[in-house]
């Protein structure tokens, strides 16, 4: 798992800028970022608050288009598909993890992975997610009656039940307490050793770093260092 | 500088929600708009009718006799009550008109020579007041010389006693008594090209019509505080030997009481429906300000922490509804006036006056700024006050996230597994809405009710004209004659060519009189098998005349309190024949004018009299009617001839255009409601929703996908409030024909599908507009931003 040579490469970003205005002023979010993700590696993106983990992340999930730049899901270029394009990209090869869980309150955690799973080709059984997550017993619940760790882990069987290219994970531990925060990465780990699906992970936790296969450092927007972890840790031993 | 910075705040607030804003202040300016117009048009008719009847002295009291010598006038002049009175003659002809196929009546009305404070004066309009010494000068209505393009110098020929008089037209007026100028009650609309009012000179109506120093009307101003009543009372009792047919007070004249109809029918909707668009003004009001109010929360938690009082942000938020009224209330009291204007216009068509112009008076607008901006404030208010309940430190927090909950669909569980996912969550969110849900239903249900009473409207005057025109009346022309005759008559005039068919009927004016509850009428008595006028029951069923008794319209049976087999005393307007008893035998519907009919030979036979006839009824052969008016007209004791299809004409003329602008306007009007609530309620839960619909988008759902997601709910409670609509707008005819409904006419409860389909099919136009609209909001959703922050 730590040799890049005998890795497959998944995405391949080149000289990738993202700035948009804010005010009367250009934030320039990255600036000129190339990165390769493997398939099967777990990437954790680390980096202060504003240093452009979020929008790589971004632009590797096609919610957003880069400023220039290319990024390649092997060897299709996706920076700069249109709209209609972007969508069918999230739709079949990305599964999403948010800070706020992003659960739809008007749905019970059973119909939030559905209604994920509905627009997919080839999705994974729902109720099989729901219980690799430890919640089957809970499908029929509103997230308003979930705890915050409970939602997290609804959003991760959302992402995995989609059957993505890779599971982009921003900040999926930080809405939450440091008990309920190791017990999701715990999930997010088994997760990604069952399915053996890319996840890329972002966070400003240092301690969270630990668990991935490598270790991605960003600071103003540029990649400072790529850092490959030869023993990954297992998220019951993170302390932070 | 406090101040400032929150003003700078609301500023920036209302450029925020701009559509939603212009669609409030679209809604308060119809209210405003509709309040105004129709409150300034109340008052400019009022205040230029009050001036018009003092300046020209329009009486108090009328009384119709057969004939009084001059000096019975001092009788009436010498009753308690009376301050001013005037004996006149007044006397209808067939008039002719050069280059006019028309049948016209000419209703001669006696002046003096000498106008000094003259009971019912004239305003002349053209020319002057019996210049020459010629008899044969005459001043006609303003209204017929314009109908017929006639001038100053200009002569018409008038049908008296068997010979053709020819009368110069010296001068043309407006009457106060001709305000609205109808010949009769079922006349229902001026026709000023068929009926004429001739101001002649006594001496020439005297000599005319050989009433030398004797009048048949007179009409009278009471002294402060008299009451009508009792003086016409007394009046009558001294006017006896001279044959009174029938007396009134001012209340019950028929130019005064049409306008009186309209005047009141004007004020009532300038309340009515001004209200309606102001309380869905507020309702939306409410709805953007309490989601203003939860967006803002934690900026009202600051504002607090940083020392600003609740009342200051409870202040601030009333000012965003305040600016919503003031951008409604100011154009819409210029849309107002302007309205105004056009209703004066419009007026001018039906009424007469000298001058009817706009009078302004400030107190409308004021009240519609109060009304606008008030409702708008108050809607604000019962959302703003919500953040007088907060502590500073639970608002500055986020809201905690909406209890889920658990909607029970046990009962319709086999639907509900069928329903796609995405409209499990516009149904849910629906039902946790309710409030806004309902509001919605309920906006559109008051679009609806404006649609089918827009569409009602046309159908009430369809109706009506094809059944008092065609299924009642179903002659060509009727025949007043002066005096009474043998039904011989009608034979001799059958005989004439050209017709196909004549009856002869008898018809007067009498009070019928239940115990203490009176009501004047006109009798009309038909033969027994008339062809020519079908009366119907209450079921629709045709009646024939009953040999020994009346048939009394349904309106008239409630207000007499009477039932068939009852016995009503009749009193009829008939020199010399008293009260005497008849029976009532039938109640049949009746929807324009007050008529009772009889068997004519019945009432001859209650009268004391032989076998008669005052007037005909005849049907022409094709293409033979204008030939054969104006042989009839020329006829020796013919009073007055007048044709159905004119009369149908007319008012299919006079009322369509009217009909068409109030359809457009309530369409508009309909259509701004519908608008303004889905929009602005759909906006609310998009903006509600965006996270969720953000979420969608990340999990690969097109944005086309999201949007009809996020309006799914607009169709089926558009739909649901269709639904609602249809009998509130079924209830809303009923009651508009009940408030509607008058001595002269009666709204049929008519229920045409079509016009509820209609109405629906518009509802839902308005509807796919409005969630067209809707759905590019959800375009403008800002994916990242809505998933990485909390609200």
């Amino acid at each position: 798992m730590t040799q890049a040579q005998d890795k497959q490469v998944l995405y391949t970003a080149h000289d990738l800028s993202k700035s948009y205005p804010m005010g009367e002023v250009r934030v320039h979010a990255l600036r000129g970022a190339n990165l390769e993700v493997y398939e099967g590696e777990l990437m954790v993106i680390l980096g202060p608050s504003g240093c452009g983990k979020s929008t790589l992340l971004n632009l590797i999930g096609g919610m957003d288009s880069p400023t220039s730049g290319t990024i390649k899901l092997r060897e299709t270029e996706i920076a700069h598909f249109n709209e209609r394009r972007l969508t069918t990209y999230r739709r079949k090869h990305v599964g999403f993890i948010f800070q706020f869980f992003n659960l739809i309150p008007t749905l019970t955690a059973r119909e939030n992975v559905e209604v994920a799973t509905q627009v997919c080709d080839d999705p994974l059984p729902v109720d099989e997610m729901l219980e690799m997550v430890g919640l089957l017993d809970r499908a029929d619940h509103f997230p308003a009656q979930l705890s915050g760790g409970e939602q997290q882990r609804v959003a991760i069987a959302r992402a995995v039940a989609k059957n993505p290219e890779v599971i982009l994970g921003d900040e999926p531990t930080g809405a939450l307490d440091y008990e309920t925060g190791k017990l999701v990465l715990q999930v997010l780990k088994r997760v990604h050793e069952e399915s053996h699906k890319t996840v890329v992970i972002v966070t400003h936790n240092v301690a969270i770093a630990e668990m991935g296969d490598r270790v991605v450092r960003l600071r103003s927007g540029d990649i400072q260092e790529i850092k490959v972890n030869e023993s990954p840790s297992d998220p019951e031993d993170l302390a932070w | 500088m406090v101040g400032d910075v929150l003003t700078l705040k609301l500023l920036r607030d209302i450029r925020g929600h701009w559509a939603q804003y212009v669609a409030v202040a679209l809604v308060v300016l119809l209210g405003t708009a509709t309040f105004i117009s129709f409150q300034v048009a109340h008052h400019s008719l009022l205040r230029t009718r009050d001036q018009y009847y003092a300046e020209y002295s329009f009486a108090d009291f009328f009384i119709h006799i057969e004939r009084a010598p001059r000096a019975a006038l001092h009788e009436v002049r010498a009753v308690e009550g009376v301050w001013r009175a005037r004996g006149r003659i007044v006397k209808e002809v067939p008039v002719d008109v050069e280059n006019g196929d028309e049948a016209i009546v000419g209703r001669f009305v006696s002046m003096p020579r000498r106008r000094n404070r003259l009971v019912n004066d004239i305003h002349l309009v053209t020319g002057s007041y019996f210049p020459g010494a010629a008899a044969e000068e005459v001043i006609v209505n303003h209204s017929f010389a314009e109908a017929h393009g006639l001038q100053v110098g200009d002569t018409f020929e008038a049908t008296i006693k068997e010979g053709k008089q020819t009368l110069r037209i010296v001068g043309t007026a407006m009457s106060p008594e001709y305000v609205y100028a109808i010949r009769g009650a079922e006349q229902f609309a001026p026709d000023p090209a068929s009926f004429a009012v001739i101001f002649a000179t006594e001496r020439f109506v005297e000599d005319a019509f050989e009433m030398t120093n004797a009048f048949n009307d007179v009409v009278g101003i009471l002294r402060p505080g008299a009451r009508a009543e009792s003086v016409l009372r007394r009046a009558e009792a001294r006017l006896d030997p001279y044959g009174v047919f029938h007396s009134y007070g001012r209340e019950d004249q028929l130019s005064h009481s049409f306008l009186e109809i309209e005047l009141e029918a004007l004020e009532t909707s300038s309340y009515v429906v001004p209200m309606v668009f102001l309380i869905v003004a507020a309702v939306v009001v409410h709805v953007i300000v309490h989601r203003i109010v939860e967006m803002q929360r934690t900026q009202i938690g600051l504002l607090c922490a940083l020392g600003y009082s609740k009342w200051q942000v409870v202040r601030h938020y009333a000012a965003y509804a305040l600016g919503a009224g003031l951008a409604g209330v100011v154009p819409g009291t210029l849309v107002g006036l302007w309205f105004a204007q056009l209703l004066m216009i419009e007026y001018e068509r039906w009424f007469q006056f000298p001058v009817l112009r706009v009078h302004f008076d400030p107190w409308p607008v004021l009240l519609a700024v109060g009304l606008g901006c008030g409702m708008c404030i108050l809607g604000a208010v019962r959302s703003s006050w919500e953040v007088m309940k907060l502590e500073p430190a639970v608002a500055i927090r986020p809201q905690s996230p909406q209890k889920g909950r658990i909607v029970h669909f046990s009962a319709f569980r086999f639907l509900w597994e069928r329903l796609p996912l995405t409209w499990r969550i516009s149904v849910r969110n629906s039902l946790r809405a309710r409030a806004r849900s309902l509001f919605s239903i309920f906006g559109v249900a008051v679009s609806m009710v404006m649609l089918v009473m827009a569409t009602q409207v046309t159908g009430w005057f369809d109706w009506i004209v094809d059944y008092q025109y065609r299924q009642v009346d179903r002659s060509d022309c009727r025949v007043e004659l002066v005096a009474e005759t043998s039904p011989a008559a009608a034979l001799d005039v059958a005989g004439m060519p050209g017709v196909r068919r004549a009856e002869g009927i008898f018809q007067f004016g009498a009070e019928l009189r239940n115990e203490w509850r009176t009501k004047d009428v006109a009798i009309t008595g038909f033969p027994p098998d008339s062809r020519l006028y079908h009366v119907h029951d209450m079921e629709g069923r045709r009646v024939r005349m009953p040999p020994d008794g009346l048939l009394i319209p349904r309106r008239l049976a409630d207000e007499l309190n009477l039932r068939p087999g009852d016995v009503v005393m009749m009193d009829p307007y008939v020199r010399d024949k008293d009260e005497r008893p008849t029976r009532v035998r039938g109640v049949v519907e009746e929807y324009l004018g007050l008529n009772v009919y009889a068997d004519r030979r019945y009432l001859a036979r209650t009268l004391g009299v032989g076998p008669t006839i005052n007037g005909l009824m005849l049907q022409a052969d094709e293409g033979a009617l204008e030939p054969l008016v104006s042989r009839l007209s020329e006829m020796p004791n013919v009073s007055a001839v007048t044709t159905t299809r004119a009369m149908l004409e007319n008012f299919v003329e006079s009322v369509a255009d009217l009909i068409n602008v109030s359809v457009f306007l309530q369409t508009i009007a309909a259509a701004v409601i519908a608008f303004a609530v889905i929009y602005n309620t759909a906006s609310v839960s998009i903006s509600e929703q965006e996270r969720d619909l953000a979420c969608l988008c990340s999990l690969g759902y097109d944005r086309g996908d999201v949007a009809r997601i996020a309006t799914n709910d607009i169709m089926p409670l558009g739909l649901i409030g269709v639904i609602v609509g249809a009998p509130l707008a079924y209830l809303a005819t009923l009651g508009l024909a009940r408030a509607f409904e008058t001595d002269v006419f009666k709204l049929p409860a008519i229920f045409s599908p079509e016009h509820y389909f209609l109405a629906a099919a518009q509802a839902l136009i308005f509807l796919l507009i409005s969630r067209w609209v809707s759905r590019r909001r959800v375009h403008r959703i800002d994916i990242v931003r809505r998933l990485k922050t909390l609200e």
